[in-house]
């Protein structure tokens, strides 16, 4: 499934244009990270949870030099499903 | 953060009031929901991707329960987030990069290159460039100076081997006359016997009892002598010139060569005492010394006294190396004619051919297996020769060991095999899509059959059974 198909879908059913849909979805989606990035998390209740984590630093190899190498650590973007998603379906 | 609060953000963004942005929200979550539990992964462009996973059924032991609990299936869900976001959300440690801690150490490399221990050096290596160098240049020299005499070989070939047929047939012959004229002439033995020493060593005395020989000798005979020496096939040679003489013979050379047949392989060997036999045996283990490989050869033409050796055949000098021991072949080579036109006169030149025979019949006499001789020498030679081209710079064939797209690997693994005794040497090559790609070859090889052999031992060296043979 597309953000096209969910688009169509979402404008059927509010009968909103699919442009107005469109531009909605795409903010809701920039906040999320907006959210995520200036707070850490943000929750969604029978949906789940988009969160930021620290991937620490950790040692490894190039596998094609050989070289033992020092992996920075890294910011992650995770999404949990809450317990509940499919709960409704149900 | 609320819910609330967000849809005021996002409405504050687009303008559209809440409601609209609470039910397009709600009905985001449903339609994603809905198309998971279908199975369908959700492509989000920009944002992720939320894709559906089962987990099997199992059946795992609980110790709290002390019984088996039987799992369920699980419906799982993950996300992975686009690549712009995870760059976009990865701000705080933007700029870092990853460390080299410590680069491949030739340990690894050898780990990776797995090759066993060397056991050749390059010294060796050298010497079998240097041999193949020599063998090159003395073929060179042997095709300039020898040509004429090589032309003669296959009617001479022809000539010998009927020759050495009715040699054998006379020496049965003589063995039964000489074994009664050698006890008749006892005194005769003891005053010759004593001389035969000194000729071995000196190689004087004996000439002038042959060159008598020769003077009384048919011309055929010595005619026929030197061509066969010069062509390289000495024993045999020597055998069908005895043989021209006593086919030409009256009874003064039969006696003759009885006489010395006797005194040589019966005389000293069972009637004389101990200091002549020690001084006897000396010329038998220089023969068989030519047998040897050819190393013996090349220290024998340096020694001033031991003339009767460098009539060895050419194909004996030919695998010295040494350019003094080519001079002396060459010079030989054109000395050699010379006393066919001076057999009388001079005693000098013409000690080679005389003690070359008379050792010969020694030989025949003595023991048979001593005829197997000259054989094992061809054989020996030939040997030495095929082995020389295994390793030459020259042809088409190599061995392909390993292909690399780093160079410091292929580097150490050509030089681990240098270090083994093997050819080997780096080539690079621009494929396409690959970029540089540097191969590791051995080569070059002449034959298929030659690169086969090291094909082999390559690979149980490496046990690696991705090499291959080819040709450029």
């Amino acid at each position: 499934m597309n953000k096209s198909d969910l688009i169509e879908q979402i404008a059927k059913e509010t009968n909103l244009t699919q442009k107005k849909v469109g531009e909605v979805l795409d903010a809701i989606l920039e906040t999320i990270l907006e959210v995520v990035k200036e707070k850490g998390s943000i929750t969604f209740t029978n949906f789940g949870k988009f969160e930021k984590r620290i991937r620490k630093e950790r040692k490894g190899v190039n596998p094609k030099t050989g070289d033992l190498i020092l992996i920075p650590p890294k910011e992650i973007f995770i999404f949990k499903p809450s317990k509940n998603i499919f709960k409704i379906n149900e | 953060m609320d819910r609330k609060n967000f849809v005021e953000i996002v409405s504050n963004k687009t303008g559209s009031t809440p409601q609209e942005i609470d039910s397009i929200l709600s009905l985001f979550f449903d339609k994603v929901k809905s198309a998971l539990s279908d199975g369908e992964k959700v492509f989000i462009s920009n944002f992720g991707t939320f894709t559906p996973k089962i987990s099997k059924a199992t059946k795992k032991f609980s110790a709290l329960l002390n019984r088996e609990i039987e799992i369920p299936e699980k419906f799982r869900i993950s996300f992975s987030p686009s690549s712009n976001v995870s760059e976009d959300i990865n701000e705080k440690f933007k700029d870092e990069k990853p460390k080299i801690l410590k680069e491949a150490s030739e340990r690894e490399i050898e780990k990776r290159v797995t090759i066993m221990p060397p056991e050749k050096d390059e010294q060796i290596e050298r010497e079998q460039e240097k041999v193949t160098e020599n063998e090159e240049k003395l073929e060179k020299e042997i095709i300039e100076t020898g040509a004429d005499e090589l032309s003669l070989s296959d009617e001479l070939l022809e000539a010998l081997s009927a020759a050495e047929q009715k040699v054998k047939e006379l020496e049965s012959q003589e063995k039964i006359q000489g074994e009664f004229q050698t006890i008749s002439e006892t005194p005769k033995e003891k005053e010759e016997a004593k001389e035969m020493p000194e000729m071995n060593l000196n190689q004087e005395k004996p000439k002038f009892t042959y060159g008598e020989d020769l003077v009384g000798g048919a011309p055929i005979g010595s005619g026929t002598y030197q061509p066969r020496t010069d062509t390289g096939v000495g024993s045999s040679s020597s055998i069908s010139g005895g043989q021209g003489l006593r086919e030409s013979s009256s009874a003064l050379w039969v006696t003759l060569i009885i006489l010395l047949l006797g005194i040589i392989g019966v005389g000293i060997y069972w009637a004389l005492s101990s200091d002549v036999t020690e001084t006897k045996t000396e010329p038998v283990v220089s023969q068989k010394k030519e047998t040897s490989p050819p190393v013996v050869v090349e220290k024998q033409p340096t020694k001033p006294g031991s003339r009767q050796i460098i009539i060895a055949p050419e194909e004996y000098v030919s695998t010295t190396p040494s350019d003094t021991a080519i001079k002396e072949k060459t010079s030989l080579l054109v000395e050699e004619p010379k006393t066919s036109v001076t057999k009388e006169k001079s005693t000098e030149v013409t000690k080679p051919p005389v003690v070359l025979q008379e050792e010969k019949k020694i030989t025949e006499s003595k023991t048979p297996t001593v005829k197997t001789k000259p054989i094992k020498r061809k054989s020996v030679v030939s040997s030495t020769k095929t082995s020389g081209p295994k390793v030459s710079s020259q042809g088409d064939y190599f061995i392909q060991v390993n292909s690399n797209s780093v160079k410091k690997f292929a580097d150490a693994f050509a030089q681990e095999l240098r270090n083994k005794g093997y050819r080997a040497f780096v080539e690079s090559a621009n494929v396409s899509g690959m970029g540089t790609i540097y191969r590791v070859k051995v080569g070059f090889y002449a034959d298929e059959d030659a690169a086969a052999k090291d094909y082999h031992s390559l690979r149980l060296l490496l046990k690696k059974e991705d090499i291959f043979v080819n040709r450029r």
